[in-house]
């Protein structure tokens, strides 16, 4: 990259060809104040405030945000034109700007107050009526007060360019100019709250903070989302060692800035409040609150127990990947030496695991699993799969930044109009009830196995000219990273096997739908790796459940993961787990699986841990304890410690404990029903909802209030032949159960097709899944009425 | 058709429905060619007899001179009327001579010859050599050299490129777009393909205004028809050149003629400028090379390229080469659009073409170049109107309105209504144009309610030159220049709405006392005849009272006392 070189304030800087002269001037260390600009969106221009001068030229101001640096340039930041203009642009802003500071939440780090401060305005010489406008009370999490804005279009900005969303844009123009939506109705959006984050006053703010302090009495503490597998970085803003916000800085971190509804608001799932804070143990069904000493005993007792009388192969472990790696490597090490237990599954993390150990089972040490650097060098990135950016929603902000470059290439392969399909380059739909089949399709026609060369694709729903480019593209020799998304539920053979085919043209592959530490679960801890050569494409879990029906599988260790809440038909899973002699349940929540556990081990969240974790893209973040786990609560490695002290005194000492009653198996449902097609017209799909269904985000009472019941998203024309209305009740029907949902009309959604959100954690909405297949067919009708 | 059917004259006189005749004052009339010689309609008159009788009368007897139906003395053909002897008809040749919606018309007053010699004889660069040496510069306003603008925008690679010809004319008193479109539009069309030829682009768009549905209509049947005669569409006359027109109706915001916000409206978004660089010929259009040019500037085009740089060139002065159309309008006898080659001085304009101001009264300003531009005073009548010299002294060609005020104007009240039309029409993104603007607009009528204080003056200015120095595009730049101007040329105006609470013009009512003056009142009694509401008594050989509770402000009796006795 071609650098210039020019002076701010006499003091010479080199920056880049194309920089603008506030980047030169940052780069000097010279002040220029601005309100409009945000270094994460394309300059603006609109607030006027960042006028420098040339030093031959004193009195002609130029604009620095988007003024391009030119070599030679010679540029002062301050002399008493650019003062006045500026004092005067102050003066103007604060015609509309009501001074309310005492009871603004964006005191104390509100840009405007600040500038005010600095350039000693101090009285208003101007005076204009002023019409009160409108302050949106209703959107939940975001308060919008017009009063205080200063239509820098900041939030407009962020909204459009990086969130891809437009939700809120200018409305009117000239001196009634206000920002809204459309209609004034509240927002209904992905409440990522990224306004929030770039308004440089207090016109928009965050519900949950919203009176509770002053933002000087906050103390920031660094720290790493754990809501999903992009890891963000995070500020912690911690006042009596309790979180009141969380805001991110920006900073060079993957996310730059940029959270998601769940990072941002989604902070209450480690309050004290939505968490296990007492050790239990249940004997004769009765669960009682038991000291941490004696739970732990308890559980040393009966894991000796099992394992002495079943052998390691009794016992199963399955971990939601929320550890940090040193604690991986710890539970590792003692299952795998002291229980001879080689596999830690997980049910959160199962399509990631799944893509992964594909990856590695087939590519060792050579697979190209990719970073974020890696992803942002190249020309064409292929999303296969839906739900991309439903699982990490900051993804949208990268995706969206990937392609307003020019001549870059998004592909989504999908089989629903998600997000990343809707801001495709080449966007691929693919009807869901032949996914599987097409992505084995695709998999021939790239090994060149094709019947004749070339297969009809559009019995897939994808025309013959789109996959031709699509196909073209692959050997088109570019730099392609390879974004592999796992069906939330159902088995992903079909697509690791792509994974594996794809991996010979891309440059890196990327597995997504990962739980925060999940790539260092697996990597470094070797959670999932199998040493002994077992049939390897399972996540873990699969097997597990198949184990415990076959009574192979006698006691179950929950490392925070659920599978009560993460797989299809719980009832079967509810009666399977009564047929355990222990379950451990070693969460910080009281997940489901909790009423049926021998032991409830309440254990800390991530910003209560000291170490390391391994994100997605593969970088390490080290963490370290941002707040004290609340009493009666420890670190994972707090509970691993212990224990293995008392399994050191104990191992010996094996007490016969009562077994549970066991149910027979005739009770079990069958596991693949006969069924007339013509009863299910529809195919439904389970997608993932944007406000996360990690077990983190779902103990978040924000987030839980965004998500509401299960919603059913259909096509509109679908609807109104069924006479459904937006936002009905109706009863949603597979071959494997039924369900009570919310119906949401949308014109995305393919006729035919229905979307099912909200499942994981929902037992009615688990009973309509099959873990085989990726989508079920299904009927619908609405509540109280027939179909 | 019936008049001439009437007349028997059905084989020997074709009636043409034509475009305005552009002499506002004159009109309805018609115009027989070849001789030019020009009837008028009587108001009220029946239309159909009247056409009988002045066809049969301009057809039977060539000798008698053009007839006036007004009771006027008889007027001279169409050339040596006052108003038309000292105009240069370049743009607006075809004005009345053709029927705008017949393709047959253009072609056979040379249309689409000049297209014709581009893709034929002339390469791209030749092009772009003949329009740099025609000196010519944009007609919308600011006056950027046409040529370099598509010798840039033929720079860049990528493709597709756009052609753009702008046709949102939002300028209070301005209709020569409108004219153009309506009367013309064949012209616009053919400047505009042989511009996608010098650039390299396959597509343009027309941006007009909604508010003008006969252009829109006029500009779609004449792109239909070019279309069929394959000189628009695919392989123009066979020399392999591809180029298409699209109409896009804009929705009448004033911000839209600036250039980067009216690609943004034809892209669908809210037309706002954006920052620059990247500048249109570079990434405008759908972020592709655009050339944007006004519609007199591509009206201008097939006649430079059809008669060469130096024909252009003898019309003008060196640095403002060509003609220019005016809309004249405000209080000058003859109103409507001129084109004069450039350099005429102002005097001219409003003097010999506009014909001076009605009603011998006195003249006072003019304003150049509608809001964004500046009121001239008697002093500046003799300098050149050009690009550049009008600029010196802060006003502007501006897309070339021209309103001409005579003493019954208040130039506060001038600027405050141009400010008014900036205030309304600022698209709301920069802090200078949306928030000063309202400011020196809240000023500006706190003064003319008589409440003005001196301070207010120092700070109009400097307000004014703040939002000129810092606003963001045009339109904020040059919004305060009627302020400027009023302020630097008719201060004293200022000083008496301020220091006397008075306004000279009579124009202000709330500075009008409504009482009067002894001295000067002739006790007519015709301020009371002339009184809507009732408010002013008066027996003979009497002083009129006004009963100041009844009266409206409606200003009757001011406009109609020739004495000058109410103030």
């Amino acid at each position: 990259m071609a650098m210039i070189k020019l002076k701010i304030n006499n003091r010479e800087v080199e920056v880049k060809k194309g920089s603008t002269i506030l980047t030169a001037a940052k780069k000097a260390g010279a002040f220029i104040p601005t309100l409009c600009h945000d270094e994460r969106l394309t300059p603006y221009g609109a607030c006027r405030l960042c006028m420098v001068a040339e030093r031959k030229k004193p009195a002609k101001l130029i604009p620095a945000c988007f003024t391009p640096a030119r070599e030679g340039m010679d540029i002062i930041t301050e002399n008493p034109e650019i003062i006045k203009s500026v004092k005067k642009q102050l003066q103007l802003i604060l015609i509309n700007h009501p001074l309310d500071c005492p009871v603004c939440d964006k005191a104390g780090e509100c840009v405007l107050q600040d500038l005010v401060i600095r350039y000693g305005i101090t009285a208003a010489p101007y005076k204009l009526e002023v019409r009160h406008k409108r302050v949106d009370r209703e959107s939940s999490l975001i308060e919008r007060d017009m009063n205080r804005c200063i239509l820098c279009g900041r939030c407009v900005r962020i909204c459009a360019e990086l969130q891809g969303r437009h939700e809120i844009d200018f409305i009117n123009r000239g001196i009634k100019t206000i920002i809204g939506t459309d209609g004034e109705r509240p927002l209904d959006c992905d409440f990522c709250g990224q306004c929030i984050s770039t308004c440089p006053v207090g016109a928009l703010t965050d519900n949950t903070f919203k009176n509770t302090t002053r933002v000087w009495k906050l103390a920031k503490q660094e720290a790493v989302c754990s809501q999903c597998g992009m890891a963000c970085s995070v500020d912690l803003n911690i006042q009596n060692g309790k979180i009141r916000r969380v805001t991110a800085p920006v900073s060079d971190h993957g996310n730059i800035g940029n959270l998601c509804a769940r990072g941002r608001f989604g902070w209450r799932a480690y309050e004290k409040s939505a968490r296990a804070t007492q050790p239990q143990i249940n004997t004769d069904g009765q669960r009682k609150d038991v000291s941490w000493p004696d739970a732990l005993s308890y559980c040393a007792e009966k894991l000796a127990y099992v394992s002495k009388k079943y052998g390691p192969e009794s016992i199963a472990v399955l971990s939601s990947d929320c550890l940090t790696t040193e604690e991986a490597l710890s539970y590792r090490a003692f299952l795998r030496s002291e229980l001879g237990i080689e596999k830690i599954g997980s049910q959160t993390a199962a399509g990631y695991r799944q893509v992964l150990s594909g990856l590695l089972e087939t590519h060792g040490a050579s697979c190209k699993i990719g970073s974020l650097a890696d992803l942002k060098a190249s020309d064409i990135v292929i999303v296969a799969g839906g739900g991309a950016a439903e699982f990490h929603p900051v993804l949208k902000t990268l995706l969206n930044s990937f392609i307003r470059k020019e001549e870059r290439e998004l592909i989504v392969i999908s089989p629903w109009p998600d997000f990343c399909w809707e801001k495709a380059t080449l966007p691929i739909y693919v009807n869901p009830e032949y996914y599987d089949k097409f992505l084995l399709e695709f998999c021939q026609s790239l090994e060149g196995k094709s019947a004749d060369g070339s297969c009809d694709i559009s019995q897939f729903g994808v025309p013959a000219a789109t996959f031709a480019k699509l196909v073209s593209l692959i050997h088109s020799g570019r730099e392609i990273t390879l974004l592999v998304v796992p069906q939330l539920f159902g088995g992903s053979a079909a697509l690791v096997r792509l994974t594996s085919i794809l991996h010979h043209f891309v440059k890196t592959v990327i597995p997504l739908g990962a739980s925060v530490n999940s790539r260092g679960a697996v990597t470094r801890a070797e959670f999932f790796t199998a040493r002994k050569a077992e049939a390897s494409n399972d996540s873990g879990n699969e097997n597990v459940l198949q184990k415990i029906k076959n009574g192979n599988i006698k006691a179950l260790y929950l490392l925070g993961d659920d599978p009560l809440e993460y797989s299809a038909n719980p009832q079967e899973i509810e009666i399977l787990f009564s047929k355990l002699e222990l379950i451990i349940h070693q969460s910080p929540y009281l997940t489901r699986s909790a009423k049926f556990a021998h032991a409830v081990l309440p254990s800390a969240v991530l910003p209560e841990k000291t170490g390391s974790i391994i994100d997605m893209w593969g970088e390490e973040h080290i963490i370290k304890a941002a707040l004290l786990p609340p009493p009666g609560v420890k670190t994972d490695a707090d509970i691993l410690f212990q224990l293995q002290n008392l399994w050191k005194n104990n191992s010996a000492v094996v007490k016969n404990v009562p077994a549970n009653e066991i149910i027979s198996s005739a009770l079990l449902p069958p596991a693949r029903l006969q069924y007339d097609r013509k009863q299910f017209p529809f195919m439904m799909t389970a997608v993932p909802s944007i406000y996360g269904d990690g077990i983190i985000s779902r103990q978040s009472p924000e987030m839980q209030k965004l998500k509401g019941s299960l919603k059913i998203v259909m096509n509109a024309d679908d609807c109104e032949k069924a006479g459904i209305a937006d936002d009905a009740s109706v009863h949603i029907c597979t071959p494997y159960g039924e369900a009570k949902g919310i119906a949401k009309l949308s014109v995305q959604v393919r006729p035919g097709n229905i979307l099912v959100e909200n499942i994981p954690g929902n037992a009615e909405g688990l009973r309509l899944i099959s873990e085989q297949v990726s989508a079920v067919p299904a009927n619908i009708r609405l509540a109280g009425g027939e179909s | 058709m019936k008049a001439l059917y009437q007349l028997s004259l059905a084989d020997k006189v074709e009636l043409v429905e034509t475009d305005c005749l552009i002499s506002c004052q004159e009109g309805p009339s018609i115009m027989l060619l070849p001789s030019g010689r020009v009837a008028q309609v009587n108001p009220g008159h029946n239309f159909t007899a009247w056409l009988i009788a002045n066809i049969a009368a301009l057809y039977h007897s060539p000798h008698r001179p053009s007839i006036s139906l007004r009771g006027d003395a008889e007027i001279p053909p169409i050339e040596q009327m006052g108003f038309f002897s000292k105009q240069e008809l370049v743009v607006m040749r075809n004005r009345g001579h053709i029927d705008a919606e017949n393709i047959e018309e253009y072609i056979a007053h040379d249309g689409y010859m000049a297209l014709y010699k581009v893709l034929t004889a002339l390469e791209p660069e030749d092009v772009i050599k003949e329009i740099k040496s025609s000196g010519l510069r944009g007609r919308g306003g600011a006056g950027f050299p046409t040529g370099l603008k598509w010798e840039e925008t033929r720079g860049y690679k990528t493709n597709p490129k756009y052609v753009i010809c702008n046709g949102d004319e939002g300028d209070p008193g301005a209709f020569m777009d409108r004219s153009l479109m309506e009367s013309d539009p064949h012209a616009i069309i053919e400047g505009m393909a042989i511009c996608g030829y010098a650039i390299g682009a396959p597509q343009g768009y027309i941006y007009v205004r909604a508010e003008y549905p006969l252009a829109v209509k006029m500009l779609q049947t004449a792109i239909d028809n070019a279309v069929k005669k394959n000189l628009l569409g695919r392989n123009i006359m066979k020399s392999g050149f591809n180029f298409n027109i699209g109409i896009y109706p804009g929705a009448g915001a004033f911000v839209c003629g600036e250039s980067t916000a009216l690609m943004f409206s034809i892209e669908g978004k809210r037309g706002m400028p954006r920052i620059k660089p990247p500048r249109s010929a570079e990434a405008g259009l759908w972020e592709k090379p655009t050339c944007l040019n006004n519609v007199e500037t591509f009206a201008n085009i097939p006649q430079i390229i059809r008669r060469g740089a130096d024909w252009f060139k003898s019309f003008g002065t060196p640095e403002s080469t060509g003609t220019k159309v005016f809309s004249m309008s405000g209080a000058v006898r003859n109103v409507g659009l001129v084109e004069v080659p450039m350099g005429i001085t102002v005097r001219s304009l409003i003097f010999d073409i506009g014909g001076g101001i009605k009603g011998n009264a006195k003249f006072k300003a003019v304003q150049l170049g509608g809001p964004s531009g500046g009121c001239l005073t008697e002093e500046h009548l003799d300098i050149p109107i050009t690009f550049d010299s009008l600029q010196n002294v802060g006003s502007m060609m501006g897309s070339g309105g021209v309103v001409v005020m005579d003493d019954t104007n208040c130039m506060v009240d001038v600027a405050r209504f141009f400010t008014q039309f900036s205030v309304d029409e600022s698209c709301g993104k920069c802090v200078p144009c949306r928030t000063g603007l309202s400011v020196i607009l809240s000023i500006l009528e706190k003064i003319i309610m008589g409440n003005g204080v001196p301070e207010d003056l120092h700070e109009l200015e400097t307000l004014a030159l703040h939002i000129q120095k810092t606003s963001h595009c045009g339109l904020g730049q040059a919004a305060p220049n009627p302020v400027l101007s009023t302020l630097r040329y008719f201060r004293h105006e200022y000083e008496a709405h301020i220091y006397d609470k008075r306004c000279p013009a009579l124009v202000c009512t709330d500075l009008i006392h409504f009482e009067i003056n002894a001295d000067n009142c002739k006790k007519c009694g015709l301020c009371a005849k002339v009184c809507p509401a009732g408010a002013i008594s008066w027996q003979k050989k009497e002083m009129p009272v006004i009963d100041k509770i009844i009266c409206t402000k409606c200003k009757s009796c001011i406009r109609a006392c020739k004495f000058e006795a109410i103030y």
